[in-house]
């Protein structure tokens, strides 16, 4: 009797289980049907932006765009077309004319700056100056009383004896 | 045992029972498909040329139609059409579907589903659209109204477009289109031809970067299917002209019949049979000319005597071997056929020489160009991805015969007339003049001519073949009173490249 209960149970708890699983798949798919939508109205936008961007980019409204907001402007030339190396090596003399000028302020500059550095020495050795001389009047007091102490030490010490 | 019975029954019914609500829940909601109807296509880089997109179309039933006189009305109140031409739509009640108007306006859809009449309704509809309006119309073609391609690339891509979700890349590059379409349009009006006509290719893999024909004076509307937009370059079957000369010289050269400095005795006219032929400038005197010389001054005779000299065997053979008789595709693209006399009598022989009695189009001798600058059999190719094959690696032409046609394509440039006048200054321009009197009643007509110029950039290293037509251009003061190729089309290669070559990123020497 119990072995036969048992099987009774698995099979109805299995059709639960069944049952339970797909009412969860029903849910998942409605939400992937209605998020499907989503992307296809969005995809949608997207080419009605793109098309959109190709129509305001085309070749003749620039042009005319062009001529209108920029009219000192100018399409580039065969002219303007070089190689890179080939712009280096024209462009020779102005690095030259660059370079000459780099070296002017350079001088200029180090000049200006042995200019302070000289001013600042003979500030600094002005200023040395004086405190040598403080130090050195310094050094005449304090010598001068460090005799005085040791005077008065050694007249202590004498008048102890 | 009832019991059991019962829950047997159940375990069987109840997976049923979710498999048919499965079902319903499927129908009621529907997985959407994105309704690509035709992929999109797309230029080299990228730019959007043709696309579908939704719009609403208005339609009737009209055996449900109960208040006729106030629909027509509303609607052309809202649509802005005329009554007549929406009663027109009404007067067939043996229809069950009439469609009154399609592709209209959201805000005028959304005025009529708020009228609320019986019979009316508006529907989405899917419609093709060129964001670019007429600049390419002539390449990509039309659809139907049912989105069935019936021309241009719409037509021969028609399966591959209704089949992938991929956008079909074409080789064509808009920058190049809009200054080839700019000069044309130009030429056009200035010497009001009846159509005028280009295209422009890579001469390294015979891609077509740019081909423009307009034959009316406004540009064509690719949304309205009454408008007339047939590619020229492909369908404009014309006697070339002097430009077949390069052709013959090749075929001479690569016979080792002349060479560049070979001189001969020119005289003033060469009868041949009934044909008398003349030169361009009409000379009358007679004069010793060199090959180069000759080929520069497009001289008529010169070419005539030293093509008697090769015969037509070898003439016929090596314009056989240049694809002027075969039948051609631009990569499934139609191209028309020539117009190839059936003999070829020694009169066929010399007037074929200087491209007269027999006629092709601007493509077919575009690919004959291609193919002796690169002397391979090589192909034209409108899609970016064309499939490979091994034809196109097999040598045709020596490799000295493609030497010696760029530098008398140069030479012919440099010392032309408007050559000095348009020489841009680090650019190599060769190129080729071609005028072809047009038959009218079997008679050759002065000045109603096909004035077509070919042109290869740069000389020393072919990046560019060019093509520029135009049919019936008139005399100008410009041009000295004369309709010739020499004063029209070709000061225009000069100015293309004059453009063109910066887009590319061509350096000058």
């Amino acid at each position: 009797m119990q072995m036969k209960l048992k099987l009774k149970h698995i099979i109805l708890l299995s059709v639960f289980i069944i049952g339970i699983a797909k009412s969860y798949v029903f849910y998942i798919e409605k939400n992937v049907a209605s998020l499907k939508k989503q992307v296809n109205a969005r995809k949608k936008n997207i080419n009605l932006l793109k098309v959109e961007w190709t129509y305001l980019n085309q070749n003749s409204r620039l042009q005319k765009l062009a001529k209108l907001c920029l009219p000192t402007w100018r399409p580039i030339e065969p002219k303007q077309m070089k190689d890179v190396q080939k712009i280096k090596a024209g462009f020779a003399h102005v690095e030259q004319i660059e370079k000459e000028e780099r070296d002017r302020l350079e001088k200029e500059e180090r000049e200006r700056k042995q200019r302070k550095k000289y001013e600042n020495k003979s500030i600094q050795n002005a200023q040395k100056k004086k405190q040598t001389l403080k130090e050195k009047n310094d050094q005449k007091t304090n010598i001068a009383e460090q005799k005085k102490q040791q005077q008065a030490k050694v007249s202590a010490l004498n008048k102890g004896r | 045992m009832i019991r059991r019975l019962i829950i047997f029954a159940l375990c069987l019914f109840l997976p049923l029972a979710t498999k048919l609500t499965s079902y319903l829940f499927y129908k009621e909601v529907g997985v959407v498909k994105l309704q690509t109807a035709r992929a999109d296509i797309v230029d080299s880089t990228g730019v959007l040329l043709a696309t579908t997109i939704g719009t609403q179309s208005v339609y009737i039933i009209p055996h449900e139609v109960l208040e006729k006189e106030k629909i027509i009305n509303d609607l052309s109140e809202i649509l802005n059409v005329e009554r007549e031409k929406i009663a027109a739509r009404f007067a067939v009640p043996s229809k069950k579907f009439v469609w009154v108007l399609r592709h209209i306006a959201p805000w005028q859809a959304s005025a009529i589903s708020q009228l609320n009449y019986s019979g009316l309704y508006v529907a989405r509809d899917m419609r093709r659209f060129y964001p670019l309006g007429g600049l390419c119309v002539h390449i990509l073609g039309r659809v139907d109204d049912m989105n069935n391609g019936i021309s241009g690339v719409e037509l021969a891509f028609d399966s591959k477009l209704k089949k992938s979700k991929e956008p079909l890349q074409l080789s064509l590059s808009m920058p190049i289109q809009f200054v080839l379409k700019d000069v044309l349009d130009e030429a056009k009006k200035e010497f009001s031809a009846k159509s005028g006509y280009g295209m422009i290719i890579c001469a390294k893999t015979g891609r077509v970067l740019a081909s423009y024909s307009q034959s009316s004076n406004s540009d064509v509307n690719p949304h309205e299917n009454d408008q007339e937009a047939v590619n020229l370059n492909t369908q404009h079957v014309a006697e070339r002209g002097s430009i077949f000369k390069t052709i013959n010289a090749a075929m001479l050269l690569e016979n080792d019949l002349v060479d560049v400095k070979t001189e001969i005795f020119a005289p003033a006219e060469l009868k041949v049979g009934k044909h008398r032929i003349h030169d361009v400038d009409k000379r009358t005197k007679d004069c010793i000319y060199s090959f180069e010389k000759a080929f520069a001054k497009s001289s008529n005779i010169v070419h005539g005597l030293f093509t008697i000299k090769a015969g037509a065997q070898k003439q016929v053979e090596f314009f056989e071997r240049v694809g002027i008789f075969e039948d051609m595709k631009i990569d499934n693209l139609s191209v028309a056929r020539g117009l190839i006399p059936k003999k070829w009598s020694l009169a066929t022989c010399i007037t074929a020489a200087y491209g007269h009695s027999l006629a092709t189009t601007n493509a077919q001798y575009m690919r004959a160009m291609l193919r002796m600058i690169t002397g391979f059999e090589s192909q034209l190719h409108i899609l970016q991805n064309y499939p490979n094959s091994k034809n196109e690696q097999k040598r045709i032409i020596k490799q000295s015969t493609c030497d010696k046609i760029r530098y008398l394509l140069r030479l012919t440039f440099s010392s032309s007339w408007y050559g000095k006048q348009n020489e841009v200054a680090g650019y190599e321009i060769g190129g080729k003049t071609g005028t072809a009197n047009k038959l009218i009643d079997g008679k050759y007509v002065d000045k109603h001519s096909v004035c077509t110029y070919c042109f290869v950039f740069p000389t020393n290293d072919p990046q560019i073949i060019g093509i520029v037509s135009l049919d019936e251009p008139k005399a100008t003061p410009k041009t000295f009173g004369f309709v010739l190729a020499s004063f029209n089309v070709a000061p225009l290669g000069a100015k293309i490249i004059k453009k063109i070559g910066p887009i590319l990123g061509l350096v000058g020497k």
